[in-house]
């Protein structure tokens, strides 16, 4: 069988069936000859034809010259799968899928992605902070949890309790509230024992003042009587000593008549200091005593 | 006990309730805030400020309403009020810029490695490539669970803007994982 008795039996096979014949003919011709083993693929007639094989990137090229690239939309649409049914464009991206890998690595870390990303929702704030909310909120810390938190030491709970009292904005109205309770119930009451012992310490004070006058009058003076009599004396000793020692010198002669000079002139000074200048500012204290604790006691004190 | 119970115990003043309250949301204020400010020790103030603000305005939350979205919201508005105030009072010194720098815009402080895994760090580089929109979206959507109707009320943005954003995000991370690890989800 020839080309040209092939191509003609082949377009009549589109049509009809052949004989038996012309069949066993056409296929011994399609296996040596290669022109009209491809013409037969193409056409769809011949038993034995191979169909050719379709260029990889022929969808890609068409796609291109004509609607774009689809790999945006199927992206989409597998972003949106996780929400919604897809319905007929499910069936559209599978075929998609099929045959696109970077669509379909893109799937798979959806997929993944829809496992893991639910894990970051939460985070442990760390311990403590169930505590720091109670106090901000409501003003007192949580209970323990024990599976969580750890014992805390009696001495900073302690500590903790005393900071929220004393953060507390009436604490000082409180106090002072409770302490003139106190102060009634002790001292205000006719009944009470302690009733008598405001005018009983009034009385301490005034006689503990005078002891305090007193003794402050004569403290001073003897400070004053001791520091000049330590000094003069010493250095009294002090011109003895070089007189006794350097005896016939001049020098020392004169050192000692400077000594004696000097101890004359403190005791003078320390005279002085005391009666023009530290006698009136104890008998001014004096008045000043005397003069309060008539104003507090005016009976007692005439 | 029922979720409602609670909420209407804490606004009857039973502390326990409001702890029980407190211990069962913590974890997912503190995670939100640390999504938003990548920082735990501000995250941490922000989540306490947010309880705060929860408590005070729970007599506001309507019953029958979703007290998660609620909180959440409250939370985010939290933390943007502290991202406002970062931008506001720019740092004095070298170190608090770059803090600053750090809150605004990475995602990988090293406090960070102690509480995930390495599975989970991967994620965080991840949303680090992200558009801070886009992040947002896979923040609320997809990591706290919240509706497209409350993340569009939360954003006050339609929900068609929602979904279709969603969408975007969800690609654009996709994409971004495959740029850190090829073999992700294989």
């Amino acid at each position: 069988m020839d080309c040209a008795r092939f191509e003609d039996l082949l377009f009549e096979s589109l049509d009809a069936r052949l004989g038996a014949a012309d069949e066993e003919g056409m296929r011994t011709h399609v296996h040596t000859c290669t022109r009209c083993r491809e013409l037969a693929a193409l056409i769809g007639g011949g038993a034995d034809s191979a169909p050719p094989e379709v260029p990889a990137d022929l969808v890609a090229g068409v796609l291109e010259r004509t609607s774009g690239g689809s790999c945006g939309r199927a992206q989409l649409l597998l972003a949106k799968a996780a929400d919604v049914a897809l319905g007929e464009d499910g069936g559209l991206l599978t075929i998609h899928l099929g045959t696109c890998p970077d669509c379909a690595a893109v799937a798979r870390a959806l997929v993944q992605l829809g496992h893991e990303l639910p894990a970051l929702a939460e985070l442990d704030p760390g311990a403590g902070f169930v505590a720091e909310v109670m106090v901000a909120t409501i003003g007192v810390a949580a209970t323990a949890d024990p599976a969580t938190t750890p014992r805390t030491p009696l001495r900073v709970r302690f500590e903790e309790m005393w900071e929220r009292m004393a953060q507390r904005p009436r604490l000082a109205f409180e106090g002072a509230y409770a302490g003139i309770v106190v102060l009634v119930l002790v001292f205000g009451l006719p009944s009470q024992s302690l009733a008598e012992l405001p005018s009983r310490a009034f009385d301490g004070i005034r006689e503990g003042g005078v002891k305090v006058e007193r003794a402050v009058s004569s403290g001073l003076g003897e400070m004053v009587e001791f520091g000049r009599s330590t000094w003069i004396d010493s250095t009294e000793h002090a011109a003895e000593f070089l007189a006794s020692t350097e005896r016939g010198s001049r020098a020392a002669s004169r050192l000692e008549s400077g000594l004696r000079a000097w101890a004359g002139a403190t005791r003078d000074m320390a005279a002085r200091i005391w009666n023009e200048l530290l006698e009136p500012i104890v008998e001014h204290l004096r008045a000043l005593w005397r003069g309060t604790l008539s104003d507090v006691n005016p009976n007692q004190n005439q | 006990m029922e979720l409602e119970t609670l909420l209407e115990r804490c606004r009857q003043g039973d502390e326990l309730a409001w702890e029980a309250l407190v211990r069962q949301f913590q974890a997912r204020v503190f995670g939100l805030a640390y999504h938003y400010l990548h920082d735990r020790e501000e995250a941490r103030d922000v989540a306490q400020e947010a309880f705060i603000r929860i408590y005070r305005n729970l007599d506001k939350f309507e019953a029958g309403g979703n007290f998660a979205a609620w909180a959440l919201r409250i939370t985010r508005n939290c933390a943007i009020d502290r991202l406002r105030h970062f931008k506001a009072r720019p740092p004095l010194d070298d170190a608090q810029v770059e803090k600053c720098v750090l809150v605004s815009e990475t995602h990988s402080p090293p406090d960070v490695d102690a509480m995930v895994n390495e599975r989970q760090r991967l994620l965080y580089r991840a949303l680090d490539l992200m558009s801070a929109v886009n992040r947002e979206m896979i923040l609320l959507k997809d990591i706290q669970g919240l509706r497209q109707r409350e993340i569009a009320d939360l954003l006050s943005v339609p929900l068609g803007t929602v979904k279709t954003r969603s969408s975007r995000a969800r690609v654009e991370l996709a994409r971004c994982i495959l740029e850190l690890d090829p073999s992700y989800g294989a």
